[in-house]
């Protein structure tokens, strides 16, 4: 057995060491221990993966127990990639959003915020990696506790209410799964992942307890859905994604979300079995929501007036196109479906971090009609919003045009009564991002001097004449006392801001131009699944 | 040459355009000189790669499978090139003239101006020389942002709106043609341009196995039905861009616009990409066999044959120049896919032919319009009584393009619409027949929107008073050389017309 065997186990245990080491650390230390840890585990996933892709698929024991008492680490090319684009995200997530940290919290609680992170990553790490269902559930209540804190430690009456919605919601959520575990025990005697698959396959072939293995599927469908906010069960998404830290909204929406949608995928893969999972009617529930979801998260978009929400609501439909990947049921919608998880990732996180630098040169507002013109202020962020907006609608070169791509692929060879309700919200969907991404772009790039006169009057009441405004020069005046030069943020002024945007861009256009090797270790994870 | 002069034909105006945003000019004439020398260079490569074309296609990159990124000429390519690579250094001619009186105290926002205008040039090759249907909806998608800069430019409520509803308008059809292309990605052997399409049916009657167990009977029209309906999902998408009657009220609206770019793009480069879109996928990649005497060919005829009527009747209704011209351009662009749509060789020519004369014809007539908005203020119908006699070459163009659009003989227009009717009478359907009468009801009505601006230009009404236009003249030689242009092409086609018709009719054979 080789030493990458080991990785996954020391990735989990090493965030937790330092998730609890952190608490006593100043912040400075707590916040390099993080960006170490992150970069370390992002490093391993690397090494799995490319072991996996030479030697394939292996299976850890802890302390070499067998199966009823020892615990099960899996490592395969799709876990270790996940791994470490999961750490890839959060560190840029972590990077991009930490000056709006030190804003945003008080500076007693720097520390533990990190320690939240840190938890964070072992336990995403643990879902990612982990072979046994009830080791997943224990992480994912980990997750969802510090995702709780990721929300809460910008304390303001938003967050808190934020907050106490996204528990009841999560923990609903973890309890349906926990339920739906139990069931799948009580029938199967086991927990871990490949002793199920085996139990339930000879179920089925004897045909013995049919509807509580449905039952039991469909409770863990139904609660992993809650906990990654799929259409109905959304309502907790906007206030916790639009109001917490920058760096928080990142990760929750890039990562929390997508740990449990891979649990899910585990689930279908690695304990029921996909042909099983697709032989009852619980992925055709999947994939209307999915479709309710994709039309009504952008509507909820279209009629917000406040840019943190409305990305946060533009998650809603992204995850609803994961969702109806799934009810697809077919190997070919399951790849679009990982594709766009990779896809989203990278844009929503982009799309954050370029929203906070937008509104920093707006005086904190996230009104758009005082995020008139930030682009100009603020190039590198406004650069960022414009990539990420144009990858969401699915312009060819960004990763969003892959997943359109995969998507309207799979959706070519289902029947019909699946396949032309997929291309018509697809269709329909296109058009409602380019609706209120386009507008956001349009408002952004619209040079500031046209702001209302009205509006500038109430604001400012010793208005100067608007003169000349010269926006490629740089030569500005302030025109109503609103927004004047100091505003302005120059590349260099916040260099380290600037590089993580730079990074997400290319790392979204790496994704839209290099995207056969990606799916190719998509397709390969996938068969070593089963 | 080598094929490789295709990317160099993209870049030089992409980088060029680009790159007036940076270089800081002395002067305006040093900025118009250098933006005239690079679209120059690059009109006259592209008619250097028509003359001689690379032997092979240039292949970029590859997304997934299939959908890869090519480059090659073909002959349909080529009538759309040269319609553009001829009339972009003129419209940027004409554009230096009138971008004068558009912008006053700023000198940037003029740069950023014709950086895009140079940009879209290089956009617009990028889908006359797409050798897939995928490199074409790159650059369609492309063509839709680069010109989003030209339509805000005056930066007004207005203007936002229009470009908004642009934006929606366009980015949500090419959603819908994406669907078209990845199907053709699925059920076809390449996404690559071929003469009578790329379907291939083994596969096309494998999907209806996997999808339902039908009747092996029934399999093949259950097949074919499907295809057809994606087909019309690829005609209203791309049609949005040509303006087809639900989806085009961006158009109108656009001509908030400066006017060199209502004249370049909203009469010539943007609208007739989607009219080359819907020419692309009709007979290169579904292949008219398929679509021949089926509801996908009757559905969008009668929508194409009601919009000739909508538009002109709308035109005849609007008491604003430039939107009584972009409602005779909708009229004008249905003609063409109704050509598209008769779906016959001689269909294709006369679609071809109405795409190019129609373009030097409404680019002539918004080029006169352009000008008299900004040499004397005045943008309706109703108030440009006497103009005639002080402006007398703006009108004589404008009367030679009035003329050729309602189709009198001699004129380029007679031979465009004559092609569509002979198309329309030979391909002996019933519904074809109805658009050759719609086609003359068309005529028509063009007459009365045309002519009125005519007649009030050169017969004012009584009591009109000579010294409210005393002061107006024709503008500088830059608009002028232009019309002059214009003029001799519309009337030097309308009267040779044989060489470009039998080049025309040897690319609807495919043999170019």
């Amino acid at each position: 057995m080789a030493a990458v065997c080991n990785f996954p186990l020391f990735s989990i245990v090493l965030c937790l060491i330092s998730g609890t080491g952190s608490a006593v650390l100043k912040k400075e230390a707590a916040r390099i221990v993080n960006i170490v840890l992150i970069t370390v585990c992002g490093l391993m996933s690397v090494a799995v993966m490319l072991y996996c892709a030479k030697y394939g698929s292996f299976t850890y024991m802890m302390g070499h127990f067998p199966a009823p008492w020892g615990n099960e680490v899996r490592g395969g090319v799709l876990e270790g990639f996940m791994g470490a684009f999961f750490c890839l995200i959060m560190l840029l997530s972590m990077l991009g959003g930490h000056k709006k940290l030190f804003d945003e919290v008080e500076i007693s609680k720097h520390n533990l915020y990190y320690v939240l992170v840190n938890l964070l990553l072992s336990s995403l790490i643990a879902l990612v990696y982990t072979n046994d269902l009830f080791t997943a559930y224990v992480f994912v209540e980990i997750n969802t506790i510090s995702a709780c804190g990721l929300i809460m430690i910008r304390q303001t009456g938003r967050t808190l209410e934020a907050a106490v919605r996204y528990m009841i919601m999560s923990l609903l959520g973890s309890g349906l799964l926990l339920i739906g575990i139990c069931i799948l025990y009580d029938i199967t005697g086991h927990l871990l992942m490949s002793n199920i698959r085996e139990s339930v396959e000879a179920l089925i072939a004897t045909g013995e307890y049919r509807e509580p293995l449905v039952v039991s599927v469909a409770l863990m469908c139904v609660g992993l859905a809650i906990k990654s906010a799929l259409f109905p069960f959304h309502a907790w998404l906007p206030d916790a994604y639009g109001y917490s830290t920058v760096s928080s909204a990142a990760i929750l929406s890039s990562l929390v979300s997508k740990g449990y949608i891979f649990l899910l995928i585990k689930i279908f893969y690695r304990v029921i079995g996909f042909e099983t999972v697709c032989g009852t009617k619980i992925m055709n529930v999947l994939f209307v929501f999915g479709l309710i979801a994709m039309v009504s998260g952008s509507v909820g978009a279209i009629r917000e007036n406040d840019i943190r929400r409305m990305i946060a609501y533009s998650s809603i439909a992204q995850i609803g196109y994961i969702y109806m990947g799934f009810g697809m049921g077919t190997e070919l919608g399951m790849v679009a479906s990982i594709f766009h998880i990779l896809s989203h990732a990278a844009t929503k996180s982009l799309l954050f971090i370029a929203a906070i630098g937008l509104t920093d040169v707006s005086h904190g507002s996230r009104a758009f009609l005082d995020l008139t013109g930030s682009a100009h202020r603020n190039r590198i962020a406004g650069a960022g919003f414009l990539v990420g907006a144009l990858s969401m609608v699915g312009i060819p070169l960004f990763s969003g045009f892959i997943s359109k791509l995969q998507f309207m692929d799979a959706a070519g060879s289902l029947s019909y009564s699946k396949m032309l309700p997929s291309l018509v919200v697809l269709g329909i969907s296109t058009i409602l991002n380019a609706i209120y991404f386009m507008k956001t772009v349009l408002r952004i790039y619209t040079p500031a001097e046209k702001i209302p006169v009205n509006r500038a009057m109430a604001d400012a009441p010793t208005v100067t004449a608007p003169s000349a405004f010269h926006v490629a020069t740089g030569e500005r005046k302030g025109i109503n006392g609103l927004i004047v030069e100091k505003d302005r943020i120059l590349f260099k002024e916040e260099a380290g801001y600037g590089i993580v945007i730079l990074c997400f861009i290319l790392l979204n256009m790496a994704l839209g131009l290099m995207s056969t090797p990606i799916l190719q270790a998509i397709r390969d994870g996938l068969s070593m699944f089963s | 040459m080598s094929s490789l002069w295709y990317a160099i034909l993209i870049l030089i105006p992409v980088i060029g355009g680009l790159l007036v945003m940076r270089i800081p000019f002395k002067s305006r004439n040093a900025m118009c000189i250098y933006v005239e020398v690079v679209t120059v260079l690059t009109s006259v490569l592209s008619f250097a790669l028509m003359l001689n074309r690379p032997k092979q296609a240039l292949h970029v990159l590859t997304f997934v499978g299939k959908f890869s990124i090519d480059f090659s000429m073909d002959g349909m390519g080529m009538v759309f090139a040269a319609l553009i690579s001829f009339l972009w250094p003129l419209a940027t001619l004409y554009a230096f003239d009138y971008m004068k009186h558009e912008v006053t105290e700023n000198s940037c926002r003029e740069a950023t101006f014709f950086a895009f205008y140079v940009v879209t040039f290089g956009v617009t090759l990028g889908i006359a020389n797409a050798g897939n249907l995928l490199t074409m909806y790159v650059f369609y998608e492309m063509l839709t942002l680069v010109t989003v800069p030209l339509i805000i430019f005056s930066l007004s409520r207005e203007a936002t709106l229009a470009t908004r509803t642009y934006l929606y308008y366009s980015l949500g059809g090419a959603g819908f043609g994406f669907i078209t292309l990845v199907f053709l990605g699925n059920y076809g052997d390449s996404l690559d341009f071929v003469r009578g399409g790329i379907l291939d049916y083994d596969s096309v009657k494998q999907l209806v196995y996997v999808s339902q167990s039908t009747i092996s009977g029934a399999a093949s029209t259950a097949s074919a039905n499907l295809l057809r309906f994606i087909y019309l999902f690829g005609f209203f998408g791309f049609g949005v861009k040509a303006a087809v009657c639900p989806l085009n009220s961006w158009l109108p609206k656009a001509g908030v616009a400066p006017t060199p770019v209502t004249a370049l793009l909203h009469a010539v480069a943007v609208v007739k990409s989607g009219a080359f879109a819907i020419l692309r996928i009709t007979y290169y990649s579904f292949g008219t066999e398929l679509l021949k005497e089926s509801f996908a060919q009757f559905v969008p005829m009668i929508i194409v044959i009601f919009t000739i009527i909508y538009g002109c009747s709308q035109a005849v209704r609007e008491r604003h120049i430039k939107r009584r011209l972009a409602y005779s351009t909708i009229s004008n662009l249905s003609y063409i896919l109704f050509g598209a749509l008769i779906m016959t060789p001689a269909g294709l020519v006369g679609a071809l032919s109405h795409m190019l004369f129609h373009g030097v014809m409404k680019i002539c007539s918004f080029f006169c319009a352009g000008a008299v908005i900004t040499g004397t203020g005045k943008e309706y119908v109703y108030e440009l009584d006497g103009l005639g006699k002080k402006m007398p070459v703006t009108f004589a163009a404008f009367t030679v393009s009035s003329f050729a659009l309602m189709g009198v003989p001699g004129l380029c227009g007679f031979i465009s619409k004559w092609n569509l009717a002979k198309a329309a009478v030979l391909s002996d359907q019933p519904l074809a027949f109805a658009g050759v009468g719609a086609l003359l009801i068309s005529a028509l009505l063009t007459a009365i929107y045309m002519l009125q601006i005519v007649i009030r230009a050169y017969f004012p009404h009584q009591g009109f008073r000579p010294a409210t236009v005393e002061k107006f003249h024709d503008p500088g030689w830059k608009m002028l050389v232009p019309f002059a242009i214009f003029m001799i092409l519309m009337t030097g086609f309308g009267l040779f017309s044989s060489p470009v018709t039998a080049l025309l009719t040897a690319v609807a054979g495919g043999g170019l």
